[in-house]
């Protein structure tokens, strides 16, 4: 598991923490960032869901307003600041030796982050997720230059 | 080749009926008009022209014509030659200026002829002196028998258009296997109507020259459905010579005895004949003996004579029978009294009322949806700059460079939102507007009258367009209007530009019609 943080081989401050304690914390962060994304990925896109469901066009200028499930996603940020919050306090039940753990907590953060924003974000887009009629919501940075009439 | 020949005033509303009809396409596929009316001023004949303008408007604008049963797409030959004006034919026997006795020539007439007969003195055993010297210019006044003696004069124009160019059609439709079908609409208790319908069949009759068994004629008589009171009218003197509805019931039953006497004796030229009329007769408000003034709100009578011409269009029953439609008594105890006319009330052979319905309420949720919703949605700049906004827009339109916010595709758009506010919506309103509210076609709350003078179809009535459906009040039809919309850009016909929107509306409203109206219908839950 701790081949998941492929780039983090080494220990910070040049081996001060054994390699195999080094890798044990690894493991440990990878499985609790592992479930971390998949609970995060659940939770965003059953909110998205029920959000994007109960979302309606009832007027024409409900066209226009903004696409309010979009903001769900934004509930990554809780997976960085929780995983980053845990890998920070459980590195520094490491040892005198266990210096960085602000960059080691941020790298398994954003890890979490990406992860998790990234597989929310393809799940949304997928036919069945989002109602037909917002078909291109999600995305909608990607098409906005599509069809415009010049 | 369909042929409607319309008489007199209840005539054009008729015809007016049979315009919304096609617009709806419920129509055959092509029809040639003409109407016959002295009084081609009259307010109804210029309501008809322009919906018969912004039909065809309509018509050309969504390349409409010629797709069967399609919105709008049914074609009008409206007997054009070269040299005349386009548009409706109106034509009348007499001249605007003339009076009667000018019709028959009467100064002219000998003093003494054969056997020593006056001929003046058998004008006067026909006509009164006041029918002698009445002008002609807003019709025959409810004297048929004047109107008769003018039709009568019909083959002197025969080879003048649009009566030349009629009959050179028949005479080359007869020569294929489709043959000919002609219907005459009018009324049979006023003056044009009752005057034209014989004459005018034994007119057309006569036209082919061979392979006459392929002409058919039709024949829609409708009987008194309105009333009216002529000491309303502010000038007394325009009242004293004007019809008078008292009189309507004694030509009726004249009208009958006649035809009744045609057939007894043999000359019968009609291959159906449809009678129709209403015993509430309905008032009307304004009165006016003729001209501009004289325009007589729809009604249900001539939305059934549309149904009568079209059955007969598409059926074209040839066993020389008469038509009547009445009443019919109901299994249920509450509605057995009532007198309300309900979809599966409307008479017909041919054209299935739950089809006749579904088509009508689909065509009445396209309107809706397209004046309230979809209209001002492609008059928003904002549209055509974020068209990602909206899925079917983007997939069928704004990515392949056709922008209904266009210049060149507004136009179409709007046109079709005046074809809708200013004469469909307006139609169904006054036939809706039934004083005893026998109407049960359609929810009249669903309609009402706009600031610009149209009449506006609200929006959140979508799934409410069929009276006595509580509960169906509510604005997230218009979003199941839109979803339908979506999923439907990938199964309607791929068409680009204007007639490629009529064609998703038309698709949409159809989707949306039958979930929300015939689903229901057939787990009881309402709506009939």
């Amino acid at each position: 598991m701790d081949k998941m943080f492929f780039w983090m081989t080494d220990p910070p401050g040049s081996g001060q923490i054994a390699l195999s304690t080094w890798r044990e914390y690894l493991a440990s962060m990878a499985s609790v960032s592992l479930v971390a994304v998949v609970l995060g990925v659940g939770v965003i896109v059953f909110l998205y869901m029920r959000s994007a469901s109960a979302m309606r066009v009832r007027v024409w200028s409900d066209v226009f307003k903004t696409y309010a499930p979009n903001y769900w996603l934004l509930l990554s940020l809780l997976g960085f600041f929780g995983m980053g919050g845990y890998a920070w306090m459980d590195y520094s039940t490491l040892g005198e030796g266990a210096v960085g753990a602000e960059f080691v907590a941020f790298q398994i953060a954003v890890w979490t982050l990406f992860w998790t924003a990234l597989l929310s974000f393809l799940i949304v887009c997928m036919p069945g997720v989002t109602p037909p009629k917002f078909r291109y919501r999600p995305y909608a940075i990607f098409v906005s230059g599509r069809g415009v009439r010049k | 080749m369909n042929t409607l020949i319309c008489a007199g005033g209840t005539g054009t509303r008729i015809l007016e009926a049979i315009l919304h009809f096609c617009a709806a396409g419920l129509g055959p596929g092509e029809l040639r008009v003409l109407v016959i009316d002295p009084d081609g001023s009259n307010g109804n004949g210029a309501r008809l022209r322009q919906l018969l303008a912004k039909y065809l408007e309509c018509q050309k604008s969504f390349n409409a014509g010629g797709a069967p049963g399609s919105f709008f797409s049914t074609r009008l030959d409206l007997l054009e030659s070269e040299g005349q004006a386009t548009g409706l034919k109106v034509w009348s026997p007499v001249g605007k200026s003339q009076k009667f006795n000018e019709v028959v020539n009467y100064a002219m007439l000998p003093k003494g002829g054969e056997n020593g007969l006056d001929h003046k003195d058998l004008v006067h055993l026909l006509f009164t002196e006041d029918e002698l010297g009445m002008p002609l210019d807003v019709g025959f006044r409810g004297h048929p028998s004047v109107g008769a003696a003018a039709m009568g004069l019909l083959s002197l124009f025969q080879k003048e258009p649009p009566w030349s160019i009629l009959a050179e059609r028949i005479r080359g439709e007869v020569s294929q296997a489709d043959g000919s079908h002609v219907m005459i609409a009018g009324s049979v208790f006023g003056g044009t109507g009752a005057s034209v319908i014989h004459p005018l069949a034994r007119f057309i009759h006569g036209i082919p020259e061979s392979n006459s068994d392929r002409l058919t004629i039709g024949a829609l008589a409708v009987v008194p459905y309105f009333q009216f009171q002529a000491s309303a009218a502010g000038d007394a003197a325009d009242a004293e010579k004007a019809a008078k509805s008292e009189w309507f019931a004694l030509a009726t039953r004249a009208s009958a005895l006649f035809y009744h006497h045609l057939r007894e004796n043999g000359d019968w030229h009609f291959d159906s004949m449809y009678w129709l009329g209403d015993p509430s007769l309905t008032p009307v408000p304004a009165f006016s003996s003729g001209g501009s003034k004289q325009e007589n709100p729809s009604h249900v009578t001539e939305f059934l004579g549309a149904v009568a011409c079209i059955d007969y269009f598409n059926r074209r029953p040839g066993q020389k029978a008469c038509y009547y439609a009445g009443p019919k008594m109901s299994e249920d105890d509450q509605r057995r009294s009532s007198s309300a006319i309900h979809w599966d009330d409307i008479p017909s052979m041919s054209l299935d009322p739950a089809k006749l319905k579904r088509r009508m309420l689909g065509f009445l949720a396209a309107g809706a949806m397209h004046t309230g919703f979809l209209h001002p949605l492609m008059e928003d700049p904002r549209t055509d700059q974020s068209p990602y906004r909206i899925p079917w827009y983007l997939d069928r339109f704004a990515s392949r460079g056709d922008h209904l916010g266009s210049s060149e595709n507004l136009p179409k758009l709007r046109a079709l939102s005046d074809f809708f506010a200013q004469h469909h919506f307006r139609w169904w309103r006054e036939i809706l507007s039934d004083p005893a509210g026998r109407i049960r076609l359609v929810n009249p709350l669903a309609l009402h009258e706009a600031n610009n003078g149209g009449v506006v179809a609200d929006i959140y009535q979508l799934a409410n367009f069929l009276p006595e459906r509580p509960g169906a009040v509510t604005a997230d039809k218009v979003d199941s209007f839109f979803t339908d919309m979506v999923r439907s850009a990938g199964t309607a016909p791929d068409v680009r530009g204007a007639p490629g929107y009529l064609s998703l509306l038309a698709h949409s409203a159809e989707k949306f019609t039958n979930r929300e109206y015939f689903d229901q219908a057939e787990s009881g839950t309402g709506g009939r």
